[in-house]
């Protein structure tokens, strides 16, 4: 996968697309979001929300609702709660988040009883197309796990391999990155990279090429591995970097989108379905990207 | 502001002379291309053994039996101010950094050492991302001295008080996220004049050098969207941002390694020609 124009074009020829349920639709920057990803064939929606204020919204950005199922639910958290089971119930594929709270959503998909848990944990993942990379670049985790243990690790990257099986990158191959790429008994960061990359050569982690740990020069940049004679399948060739903790990550996400002037398209991954997570700091193609992610995470978790 | 060229101007309008300890080929050839761009004026080098390249003139030469003399020599030259800048050829990192910090004969300040990246973003100019290569899990006050170390080799660089941003993963205190409260404490320390320096955080990444990013999360912050100088929270974060600035955002960069009492150049195999010669541009700025 080369860039995301490569994955719009892929939704747009599909017939069935794939249906978002929106918790608290009833916003203007959401309602924008779900018209453009409609209108360009990305992704349909149902709206779950206070019907009367999505109808007051609706018009103002010419968006025409009666392409839409509307779900009328004022109450944010009970918009949570609906906009979940309408994914167990199979009527939508993914999940995006409007006008509720991050801590009610995030518990609405996590319920025991309810929710879309999976035994894996969830975790955030971003794609981004590089000026100065020649193909999507998967960031995890910059803004879900704080402090993951070496086992919450191994369950990130399981989920970021699925993510980008499920988006068509075949066999991805994965850089555990640290400061260095020796292994520092003083650095945690290098040990657990040892210890996952040895668990994926055992078979623990299924689906994808993994080697740590690596430095993010030697991980995207084969004459930078060649300099220090790095042998690995991965090195200059990463498909996916995963950060020793959510610190690091989070500065690589922010570097990459402010400095790198990247494309990014991000979801958690790790339940049942893709979940869409934007913020309103998120730009409009953020958010647009976002949601062609998970669309094509849907479409290709169904296909695995 | 400032860019690489206005580095290179500086660096030219001095004498800058480089001690190098054990040099070899490849340090020759990062000094030979900043000697031609005029950055350098001239090297001490010493050498063990016989050197692996043809000696110009700007070169003086002191045979050595061992590293351990070649470090210290090397030293020697830049504490008696022969020289502006250290420069670590093929001896031992250990070896050489022990010569640096010697009590009696090293290069002490008194504070810890320190790797400065220097990066140039196109609208903003230069600016420092320190700690990313040298101190593995700094301590508040380690973090406090990085700081200083940086602010200091900015000033000698322009006569404005650079603003330091403190970066974590987000810019509310978290008591389970150990970075936002060290930045909250270094925040205050500086408050305090307990550091001398204009310093806030927590800030995320894009708070720190993005406007538009601060304002959408309503930062009252007199460094947000203006940071000369980011303060990273450990070396895998630091590293792993200079890395991504060089190799994804194309960005041009140079490090040096403050905190002694001249410059350090410690170029590694897997710089690219650019960066050595920013690195030993930087080192010729700060001298």
């Amino acid at each position: 996968m080369k860039s995301f124009s490569e994955i719009l074009q892929k939704l747009q020829d599909i017939t069935e697309k794939e249906i978002l349920a929106v918790a608290g639709a009833a916003d203007e920057e959401v309602l924008k979001a779900v018209k453009k990803a409609s209108d360009e064939g990305i992704a349909e929606a149902i709206l779950v929300g206070d019907e009367e204020k999505i109808k007051e919204i609706a018009p103002s950005i010419g968006m025409e609702l009666s392409k839409f199922e509307i779900v009328n639910e004022p109450d944010p958290r009970q918009a949570c709660k609906k906009a979940v089971e309408l994914v167990r119930e199979g009527k939508a594929n993914m999940l995006m988040k409007g006008l509720v709270q991050t801590a009610d959503y995030l518990r609405a998909i996590l319920d025991k009883e309810k929710g879309l848990r999976t035994n894996s944990l969830m975790s955030h993942i971003a794609f981004f197309e590089l000026e100065h990379y020649p193909k999507l670049l998967g960031v995890t985790d910059a803004a879900m796990n704080i402090a993951p243990t070496l086992e919450e690790k191994v369950k990130i990257v399981q989920n970021a391999i699925n993510a980008a099986r499920a988006i068509g990158i075949e066999e991805p191959k994965v850089a555990l990155l640290a400061a260095v790429e020796t292994v520092n008994p003083k650095m945690p960061a290098t040990l657990d990279a040892a210890a996952i990359a040895k668990m994926a050569a055992r078979n623990q982690i299924k689906g994808g090429i993994v080697d740590g740990p690596l430095a993010l020069d030697n991980a995207v940049s084969e004459e930078a591995a060649k300099h220090k004679k790095i042998e690995s399948p991965v090195a200059g060739k990463a498909d996916i970097l995963v950060t020793p903790d959510i610190e690091a990550g989070n500065v690589l996400y922010k570097a990459l989108g402010f400095l790198a002037k990247g494309k990014v398209g991000a979801v958690l991954v790790g339940a049942k379905v893709p979940v869409v997570l934007t913020s309103r700091a998120d730009s409009d193609e953020a958010k647009h990207l976002s949601i062609a992610l998970a669309a094509v995470m849907s479409k290709g978790m169904q296909n695995l | 502001m400032f860019f690489w060229k206005d580095l290179e101007e500086k660096a030219r309008g001095k004498k800058f002379i480089v001690s190098v300890a054990a040099i070899n080929s490849s340090s020759f050839e990062a000094l030979k291309n900043a000697k031609d761009k005029g950055i350098v004026e001239k090297v001490i080098a010493t050498a063990i053994g016989e050197v692996d390249f043809e000696v110009p003139s700007w070169i003086e030469i002191i045979k050595v039996e061992d590293e351990k003399q070649a470090a210290k020599i090397a030293v020697s030259k830049v504490r008696n101010k022969e020289a502006g800048a250290i420069m670590k050829g093929k001896v031992q990192t250990s070896t050489f950094m022990k010569a640096i910090l010697d009590k009696e004969e090293g290069l002490r300040t008194g504070r810890l050492l320190s790797h400065i990246l220097a990066v140039e973003h196109t609208e903003k100019g230069i600016m420092f991302i320190t700690d990313g290569g040298i101190n593995i899990e700094p301590t508040l006050e380690e973090k406090a001295q990085i700081i200083e170390n940086a602010v200091e080799s900015w000033l000698k660089i322009e006569d404005n008080m650079p603003k330091v941003a403190v970066v974590a993963a987000v810019e509310t205190v978290n008591p389970k996220m150990n970075a936002t409260l060290e930045a909250a404490s270094l925040t205050q320390m500086a408050i305090r004049r307990q550091i001398k320096a204009i310093v806030d955080g927590p800030l995320a990444l894009d708070n720190a050098v993005s406007k538009e990013a601060a304002l959408h999360k309503k930062i009252t912050s007199f460094v947000a969207g203006e940071a000369n100088i980011i303060i990273v929270p450990d070396i895998e974060a630091g590293n792993i941002l200079g890395k991504a600035c060089i190799y994804l955002a194309g960005m041009k960069a140079g490090g040096i390694v403050a905190g002694a009492s001249a410059p350090i150049i410690m170029l590694s195999r897997a710089d690219t020609e650019v960066e050595k010669y920013n690195s030993i541009v930087l080192a010729a700025a700060i001298s």
